[in-house]
């Protein structure tokens, strides 16, 4: 058990490596087309926001702050999402002709992502904790909701990933509502009071985990989100194992598929 | 007696021959496997069909086998269930070993990096740990002969190079058990020399080969035994020269009726035929007649003749231009005869292509392909595996 577990780290470990580098080898410009998008999101609601085009309400923090700091973990769980599947279609060649622990996958596309989303995300919040005087110790704690938002974006991606590869059209599907579902969190705007939304942001899933990022960035001591979001946590991490599970289980069907 | 380290029990597989179905099929597959833990589905739905049907075998310790058949016939299929890319539909298999599958080489490769980074990378997906990569680096680049070149991007390499450096990684840290498939020649001659050697080398130290090919010439070259499968199902297993002769044999009738035929350009050739002894033996002489009725007089055409093996190698060929002997037909019925006073052939089966073609080779009158067979036999059951078998004067100086 150990030594599996061993080889699909290392593995997990040697992929990430290859992918990263050939990504990096092949721009000049690198690091940059990673914070690009997230920065052009906020920097479009900050000047709607400037131009009084969308009513923000007073928050505890400012709104460029507020902003940057949701698109950038809306990214981080949108690339989650993505990874099982993205993983399996760069790796497709490999998986049709050798075995080898599948798991590797996800090893390899976490590390990836945890390294692109780290090189964008500490110098931008570091600037913005600055600019915010909110400074502290404390504000590391955010790699927890960050490592959570991850897991459960590849959570859900491990889950719909044999779904997804065999039926092309429920891929489309789950592109189309992960577009318009940014709307639904907090990322962009704070909760609303009333309202249709107000339902459905506050029983988002998703949306305690941008609320303690934020309590934890910025000392806001946000408690209530904490519990919510520890209570979340707990699901996911329950479910995780029987989803390595299930991906494993699928994956023999996926690359007899993968070959027609 | 040697050990087992592989045996193969009742192994089938099912495929379907229609992409959607085939998808749908994984779907409702793939709930079954999660709630009812079962997917041992025997019966055929719509559009599927068995690639592979009750194959069973075993491989000893130190022994090759090779697995041969034609196209479609489930050697892949059965490679693939082997190495454990595929999941059988029924059956089981036992593997007592670290196996190694040489399905292609390179595998996990990226062209960006350099032949340094891909050993590690193609060595971990093999699924070698990374201390025992290290451990073997040198001997990888090494025998690959690419020293000057390990630090270069794989993507400034010739695909020789690529494979050589895919073949060093996979046989340099030897497994138990190694699957090849028809991969062997690879690089240049003096590498492929090589790639045999650590082979026998491999073999010779307790290893055990399963060699996948539909050319009965690597098959006797390489292996002690040999499983013939056809259309997914075991045609016979036993020794390497009656299976051999059993599956050439079996090729000539099948390819008899697949793919030959007389092509004729009726503006200029009405018939042409060919008449000969069908069965000799290797090194004896051999003539042949050429009948051509011509529908109107022909200055300066070439006849040429091709000797091909089962495998679609020429491995004789001739034309008149090549001795200047000056052609022409007749409007009629025109006859050429050809002599070899010895035909060196090697055992087995051949075809006899006849063409009649113009001075400029593109201007093609009649041929035929595949049609005529020769069996060339051999008294002595020690023979090798070329392609032709000559007659040295042997001497101790």
């Amino acid at each position: 058990m150990k030594t599996k577990l061993q080889n699909i780290f290392e593995l997990g470990f040697q992929l990430a490596i290859r992918d990263f580098s050939s990504l990096y080898r092949l721009s000049f410009l690198g690091v940059f087309w990673g914070v690009a998008g997230p920065l052009v999101t906020s920097l479009s609601f900050i000047l709607l926001q400037r131009s009084n085009i969308i009513n923000i309400p007073d928050l505890l923090i400012s709104y460029p702050a507020y902003v940057i700091s949701g698109t950038l973990i809306w990214q981080l769980f949108v690339d989650s999402l993505n990874a099982p599947l993205n993983q399996v279609q760069i790796n497709k060649s490999v998986l049709t002709k050798i075995q080898f622990p599948w798991l590797a996958l996800i090893v390899s596309g976490f590390i990836n992502i945890m390294i692109n989303f780290s090189l964008k995300f500490i110098p931008i919040i570091l600037v913005l904790m600055i600019f915010e005087n909110s400074f502290s110790f404390q504000g590391f704690l955010v790699i927890i909701p960050i490592l959570g938002i991850s897991f459960f974006g590849f959570l859900i991606g491990i889950y719909v990933l044999p779904i997804i590869t065999l039926f092309e059209d429920l891929k489309r599907v789950i592109n189309l509502i992960t577009g318009p579902l940014v709307f639904l969190t907090p990322a962009l705007y704070p909760v609303p009071d009333s309202g249709i939304l107000n339902l459905f942001i506050k029983n988002n899933p998703l949306t305690p985990f941008f609320l303690t990022a934020r309590s934890f960035l910025f000392n806001l001591n946000d408690i209530n989100s904490i519990e919510s979001f520890l209570i979340i946590m707990i699901i996911i991490l329950f479910l995780f194992i029987p989803g390595c599970f299930f991906y494993n289980l699928s994956m023999p069907i996926l690359i007899e598929r993968m070959e027609n | 007696m040697n050990k087992s380290h592989l045996i193969v029990n009742n192994l089938s597989k099912k495929f379907s021959r229609n992409l959607k179905r085939s998808l749908v099929y994984g779907g409702v597959d793939l709930f079954k496997k999660v709630f009812y833990n079962s997917n041992n589905n025997l019966d055929l739905r719509k559009t599927e069909f068995w690639a592979l049907k009750n194959i069973s075998f075993e491989l000893k310790q130190g022994e090759t086998l090779g697995i041969i058949g034609h196209n479609g016939a489930g050697k892949t299929t059965l490679l693939k269930l082997i190495s454990g890319l595929l999941y059988p539909t029924t059956g089981n298999i036992q593997i007592n070993g670290k196996l190694n599958a040489l399905i292609s080489l390179g595998i996990g490769f990226n062209p960006v990096l350099t032949g340094r980074e891909n050993i590690f990378v193609c060595g971990t997906i093999m699924g070698y740990p990374i201390d025992l990569i290290k451990s073997k680096f040198d001997d990888i680049v090494s025998f690959s002969e690419l020293e000057d070149f390990i630090d270069s991007p794989i993507k400034n390499y010739s695909s020789g190079m690529m494979a050589r450096l895919g073949f060093s990684i996979a046989v340099s840290i030897e497994p138990q058990i190694l699957l090849v498939d028809e991969i062997l020649a690879v690089g240049d001659l003096n590498f492929a020399i090589k790639c045999y050697r650590r082979i026998n080398e491999f073999r010779s130290g307790g290893g055990s080969i399963i060699l996948v090919s539909h050319s009965p010439y690597s098959i006797r070259a390489n292996c002690n035994r040999v499983l013939w499968i056809e259309e997914g199902k075991k045609q016979k297993i036993g020794k390497t020269k009656e299976i051999c002769d059993e599956y050439e044999s079996f090729s000539a009738q099948k390819d008899d009726v697949s793919s030959s035929k007389t092509f004729l350009d009726k503006n200029y050739i009405k018939d042409l035929k060919l008449k000969y002894n069908k069965i000799i033996e290797s090194g004896s002489y051999f003539d042949l007649k050429i009948l051509i009725e011509s529908n109107k007089n022909i200055d300066n055409v070439i006849i040429a003749i091709s000797f091909f093996n089962l495998s679609g190698q020429n491995v004789i060929a001739n034309n008149t231009k090549e001795i200047d002997f000056n052609v022409g037909l007749s409007k009629g019925k025109n006859q050429f005869s050809l002599e070899y006073d010895s035909l060196i052939l090697n055992r087995g089966s051949y075809y006899i292509n006849v063409t009649i073609s113009g001075d400029h080779i593109n201007t093609q009158y009649a041929a035929t392909v595949n049609i005529n067979k020769l069996e060339i036999s051999s008294k002595s059951d020690l023979y090798g595996a070329g392609l032709v078998r000559l007659k040295p004067k042997w001497n101790k100086n």
